[in-house]
């Protein structure tokens, strides 16, 4: 645990225990009246969080609502937080990496250490796998996200290939073994661990991030120093980043072998373990339900395709029956998400908006997906309605 | 890593004491998202001492899921015996159902 976390760090800390007491303690108002049927309650916002939805608040899962989705670059604040399980606040000063198993030379690196390599800054899009899951029919087990699994932030900090390269890896080093400082809650709980091949661990992209929006890694975004596997679904990136193992094979614990796989496309009865995101898009402007004025309107939202790089986002202004192109936002920036626009003259009535994206490796955003059992790679055509008067 | 048996037994402790004390208290609760159900006392006490209750109720699961999340729950320590297990499955497979 540190001693000296700084503010925001401190209050989150603070406030997981008093989630983890005060459900409980809720629980303990044998006095209160019992409530009648109604909505279930919703738990309170998370300091520094508070315009999110609380998923769960232990551990901790936090969506952003889409109608906040609207920068470039997420704001801190509004990043969503997505965790398997909690972990203690690290203390940045008695931080330590180790880098073994196939390599020649095994190493430990301080923050101190890190920070003497050559930093890297990256917009980096990261997305859950299972964002969405709650639109799958029948439904899937998991946290129940609806559109706002996914954000995007400017992060600072090295390549995990300096790092590695530091380390030299054996000819037998096949797959990066990243663990975190993450706690099952039980001793029989399996630890969070997901690997990825070197190939991709040797990619420039590919970083250990030490900032997030010019500030150190906030505690819930993996603070002080998370991977980031950047265009792979988000488990991948690794918060709280403690031990990097080269080893001959994927890791074969449950996180790799049961969970974030899904049906291959090509024998159903078989999975696959996810990697890249999907080819998706999202309307974030105008939302469902809004009311518009008749005359110039303005359609709007990003775009993000994981190893792929977004090629087109199609508009429908009439349900689907008719597709119209949309104008792709400022420059193409790797594993960044795009924005897209699209001018529109509203005429008076109700109207479905829908936005399709396509990507470089012949990707489309589907109508409909396959029954998926764990509920990952919801990528449908996003749509909207709203009334024009 | 994982916390020390120490660091788990706060949170295990004040579940247990809770549930001892909603024992039979099975209608809607204030702060508690779990619908009313006659085992939903059981249900708390099995699941909260590593997780919120939250990651339980936006489930709506068939009986063959929730009895496959159940016994992966069992291997790693919910504290569920095999006394109370069906009873937590009728819960979980009619209150929490598709």
């Amino acid at each position: 645990m540190s001693d000296r976390p700084h503010a925001f760090e401190e209050s989150v800390s603070r406030r997981a225990f008093v989630v983890q007491v005060g459900a409980a303690a809720a629980l303990l108002g044998a006095g209160l009246p019992v409530r009648a049927q109604g909505p279930a309650p919703v738990p309170g916002p998370v300091p520094g969080k508070d315009k999110l939805i609380v998923r769960s608040p232990r551990p901790i899962n936090l969506e952003t609502p889409l109608r906040e989705l609207t920068a470039d670059v997420t704001p801190t604040n509004l990043f969503f937080v997505r965790n398997n399980y909690d972990g203690p606040v690290m203390d940045p000063a008695a931080y330590v990496l180790t880098v073994d198993g196939e390599v020649e030379n095994p190493l430990t690196l301080r923050l101190d250490d890190l920070k003497r390599l050559e930093a890297v800054t990256q917009t980096i899009t990261l997305e859950c796998a299972g964002n969405g899951r709650s639109f799958h029919k029948p439904p899937a087990s998991g946290i129940q996200w609806e559109y706002g699994a996914v954000g995007t932030a400017v992060w600072r900090g090295v390549r995990l290939a300096d790092v590695l390269r530091l380390a030299r890896p054996r000819s037998t080093a096949r797959h990066v073994v990243p663990d975190g400082n993450d706690a099952p809650p039980t001793p029989q709980a399996p630890d969070f661990i997901r690997s990825h091949p070197l190939s991709k661990a040797m990619e420039p992209h590919t970083m250990i991030a030490l900032e997030m929006n010019g500030q150190p890694v906030p505690h819930l975004h993996g603070g002080p120093a998370r991977l980031l596997v950047p265009g792979w679904v988000g488990s991948a990136s690794i918060k709280w980043l403690t031990r990097l193992t080269l080893a001959d094979k994927e890791w074969g614990g449950p996180f790799m072998a049961r969970s974030y796989r899904s049906p291959r496309v090509d024998d159903p009865g078989q999975t696959y373990s996810l990697q890249s995101l999907e080819c998706k898009s999202v309307v974030v402007a105008p939302a469902d339900g809004a009311q518009l004025a008749a005359g110039p309107q303005t359609v709007t939202g990003f775009a993000w395709a994981g190893e792929g790089t977004i090629v087109a986002v199609d508009v429908s202004i009439d349900g689907g029956q008719s597709w119209q192109p949309a104008s792709l936002v400022g420059a193409e920036s790797r594993y960044a998400w795009r924005r897209w626009e699209f001018k529109w003259t509203a005429a008076a009535g109700a109207h479905t908006l829908m936005a399709r994206a396509s990507d470089s490796l012949g990707r489309h955003q589907p109508a409909s997906r396959p029954r998926d059992p764990q509920g990952y790679r919801w990528n449908v055509i996003h749509a909207v309605r709203v009334n024009v008067a | 890593m994982w916390r020390s048996p120490g660091a788990v037994l706060p949170a295990a402790l004040v579940a247990g004491l809770a549930v001892g004390l909603t024992a039979g208290r099975s209608g809607a609760q204030p702060g508690n998202p779990l619908p009313p159900g006659e085992h939903m006392p059981l249900v708390l006490g099995a699941c909260i001492p590593c997780h919120s209750a939250e990651m339980v109720a936006q489930q709506r699961l068939d009986r063959a899921t929730w009895e496959a999340i159940v016994d992966r729950m069992i291997t790693y320590g919910a504290p569920i015996t095999p006394e109370t297990r069906p009873l937590i499955l009728e819960y979980l497979a009619t209150r929490l159902g598709p």
